[in-house]
C-alpha cells in the first residue's frame, strides 16, 4: 500500500479530485492532487493562483468544489481531516505498540507542577529572578561587563589609542573621531564589545536553555487569562520574553501572531514597556544596590504595561483572540543546541549591532562639530528637568534616542559619577525605560507595521514616557517613599 | 450536554462534537487532531485548559473550550 492510494477518502470526494485533476491546464510546483484536494477546502491561496491561472477552467472548478460541499453536513476541511486522521490511524497502528506504565516519569510531574497555576507562577518568576536578574543581570552586566570595561578598555585599550592618537595624529578632529569620549573606539566599540555583547550573549544563553526545554508553551498557558485582558492572547508570551533580550528582534517576531490588532498592541508594548537586556542588564546593575529603588521601578513598569496595554486594547477595533496551543514534552536541553544557537544569534546581533554603534559615534562626533548635539540636548533639558532630573541626564536621552542601551550604558557612566539621588536613579531608569525605542527598533517597526503606525506608535512612546516619569517624580516626592 | 469549559480536572471520555460555525477554530482544532470519536482526558482547568488527545496535550482558552462537546 502507497501513501496517497485511494483508499483514503470516499467516492464522492475522490471523483472531485478526479474532476479537479482534469481541469487543471498548467504546471505547479505541488501536484495536481494536493492542489485539487486544498481548493476542495477553499485553501485562499490556492484559489487565487487557479483564478489567475487557469482563466478558462476556474469556473467549472468552483462549481465542482460547490457541488462537492453541498454533499456535505460539515464543512469539507473537517470531512478531509477526518478521513486523514482515520488513515493515519490504520498506518499507525499496524507498526505501533503502546506499553502502558503507571510509573510517572520525573518530566510529568514537573509538567504538572508547572501547569497548575499555585505552582507554576512561583517557577516563572523564579526562571525570571534567575535567568534574568542573577544570571543576565548580576552575572552578565556585573561580572562580565566590570572585567571587560575596567580591565580591558578602561586599563589597556583606551589609555592606549589615546596615547598613539595623542603621539602620532596631530588633526584634532581624527583624534576625537576615534578616541576621547564619543569616539569609535572609545565610545562605540568599547559600548559594543564590553557592555552590550555579554549582556544579550547571556541573555540569549537563557533564552535558548528555555526555549529548548519546552517551557514557553507552558509559560503562555499561565499567561494566557491576563494576556487576553490587554488584547493579546497566551502566544504572545513569545515576543514579550524575546523583548527582555532584544526588542528589535521581538517586533520582528511579533509578526507570527495572527491578527494585525494583536501585532499593533504588542509592538507598543515592546517599544514602551519591555526593557531589552542591555537596558535591563544596565538598569539592574544600576538598582541592585537600592533594592527600594529596583522594587519601584519594577511596579512602575509593570503598572504601565498592563494599563497601556488595557487601554490600546479598549481603543483598537478588532475581534479577540483565541488562544490555542500544542504543549510539546519537557525535554532537558541539548547543550550544543543551546550553544550554537547562543552563538547564531550573538553573531546576528553583532553583525546588527556594530555598524550602528559605530555609526552612532561617528554621529555624535560629527553633531559635536557643527553644534547640533547641543541644539538637540538643548530640546530634551526642559523635559528632562521637568521630572527633577539633573541637566546631564539630557545627552543620556539623546544617545537613547539612537539606541536603548547606549542610553542605559551612558547612564551607567553617570552613576559611577555620582550625581544622582535614588529618587532621580529611579525616575531616569523608568523613563528610559519607557522612551522612544532605539533606532533599530523603529526601523523594524517602520518595516513590519508600516511608516504611519510606526509613527503613531514612536510619537505616543516620546510623549508619555516624560509624562509618565513626570508623574512617577511627582508621587515619589509627595510620598516621600524615596528621596 | 457537557463541554470542556464546564468539566471537572481528570475527567476522560471522548470529544462528540466540534460545535461552532467559527471555519478558523475548526480548521485549528482538525490540524491539531481534535476530532469527533476521540479520546479526551482533561489535564487542566485554571488559568486555562489543558486536555490530551492521542499523545498530543493541547491548550485552550474559554472561547474555544466552550466549543468541544464531550462525553
Amino acid at each position: 500500500m502507497s501513501i496517497g492510494s485511494d483508499t483514503i477518502y470516499d467516492d464522492t470526494i475522490e471523483n472531485a479530485i478526479k474532476g479537479i485533476e482534469a481541469s487543471l491546464e498548467k504546471d505547479y510546483i505541488i501536484s495536481k492532487r494536493a492542489l485539487s484536494l486544498l481548493l476542495l477546502q477553499e485553501d485562499e491561496d490556492s484559489l487565487e493562483e487557479i483564478k489567475e491561472r487557469e482563466k478558462e477552467n476556474y469556473l467549472k472548478i468552483i462549481s465542482i468544489v460547490e457541488e462537492t460541499k453541498n454533499k456535505y453536513e460539515r464543512p469539507l476541511t473537517f470531512v478531509i481531516s477526518s478521513y486523514r486522521q482515520k488513515y493515519a490511524k490504520t498506518l499507525t497502528d499496524n507498526v505501533m505498540v503502546k506499553t502502558e506504565t503507571n510509573k510517572k516519569s520525573f518530566s510529568e510531574t514537573l509538567d504538572k507542577i508547572m501547569l497548575n497555576p499555585i505552582t507554576g507562577v512561583p517557577i516563572a518568576l523564579l526562571v525570571l529572578y534567575f535567568g534574568l536578574y542573577k544570571f543576565v543581570g548580576q552575572f552578565g552586566a556585573g561580572v562580565i561587563v566590570d572585567f571587560l570595561e575596567g580591565n580591558i578598555f578602561e586599563a589597556y585599550i583606551n589609555p592606549w589609542i589615546n596615547n598613539i592618537l595623542n603621539d602620532y595624529v596631530s588633526w584634532e578632529w581624527l583624534r576625537t573621531l576615534i578616541g576621547g569620549d564619543y569616539g569609535i573606539i572609545t565610545l562605540g566599540i568599547r559600548y559594543a564589545i564590553a557592555i552590550v555583547l555579554p549582556i544579550v550573549g547571556t541573555f540569549f544563553f537563557v533564552f535558548s536553555i528555555i526555549e529548548d526545554s519546552g517551557y514557553l508553551p507552558r509559560l503562555a498557558m499561565l499567561v494566557d487569562r491576563l494576556f487576553k485582558k490587554i488584547g493579546l492572547n497566551g502566544r504572545a508570551v513569545i515576543p514579550m520574553v524575546l523583548g527582555f533580550g532584544c526588542d528589535t528582534m521581538a517586533t520582528m517576531v511579533s509578526r507570527t501572531l495572527e491578527t494585525e490588532r494583536e501585532r499593533i498592541i504588542s509592538t507598543l508594548l515592546l517599544a514602551l514597556a519591555i526593557p531589552c537586556s542591555a537596558q535591563l542588564g544596565v538598569i539592574l546593575s544600576l538598582l541592585s544596590g537600592e533594592p527600594k529603588a529596583l522594587l519601584v521601578w519594577l511596579i512602575f513598569i509593570v503598572v504601565v504595561f498592563l494599563f497601556i496595554g488595557y487601554l490600546a486594547a479598549k481603543v483598537l477595533p478588532g475581534e479577540e483572540p483565541l488562544f490555542y496551543m500544542e504543549m510539546p514534552p519537557l525535554r532537558l536541553p541539548k547543550l550544543s543546541n543551546v550553544l550554537v544557537k547562543t552563538y547564531t544569534r550573538m553573531e546576528w546581533y553583532f553583525a546588527e549591532v556594530l555598524p550602528l554603534f559605530i555609526l552612532i559615534s561617528v554621529f555624535i562626533w560629527f553633531g559635536n562639530i557643527i553644534g547640533i548635539f547641543s541644539v538637540l540636548v538643548n530640546i530634551f533639558r526642559p523635559f528632562v528637568t521637568a521630572i527633577g532630573l539633573p541637566e546631564e541626564v539630557s545627552e543620556i536621552f539623546l544617545f537613547g534616542f539612537f539606541r536603548r542601551d547606549y542610553g542605559a550604558a551612558g547612564l551607567f557612566d553617570l552613576v559611577k559619577g555620582g550625581i544622582l539621588s535614588a529618587r532621580q536613579l529611579v525616575v531616569a531608569s523608568a523613563t528610559l525605560t519607557l522612551f522612544v525605542p532605539c533606532v533599530a527598533q523603529f526601523v523594524m517597526m517602520i518595516k513590519e507595521r508600516g511608516l504611519k503606525t510606526a509613527i503613531y506608535i514612536a510619537a505616543f512612546v516620546f510623549v508619555f514616557s516624560f509624562f509618565a516619569g513626570y508623574a512617577l517624580n511627582w508621587i515619589l516626592i509627595t510620598t516621600g517613599a524615596l528621596v | 450536554m457537557k463541554t470542556l469549559a464546564n468539566i471537572e480536572k481528570g475527567f476522560e471520555g471522548s470529544i462528540v462534537e466540534i460545535k461552532t460555525n467559527r471555519d478558523d477554530i475548526i480548521r485549528k482544532m482538525m490540524a491539531m487532531g481534535v476530532f469527533p470519536g476521540s479520546s479526551v482526558k482533561v489535564i487542566q482547568t485554571f488559568p486555562s485548559y489543558v486536555f490530551q488527545v492521542g499523545y498530543t496535550q493541547i491548550a485552550v482558552d474559554k472561547e474555544i473550550a466552550d466549543t468541544i462537546l464531550v462525553k
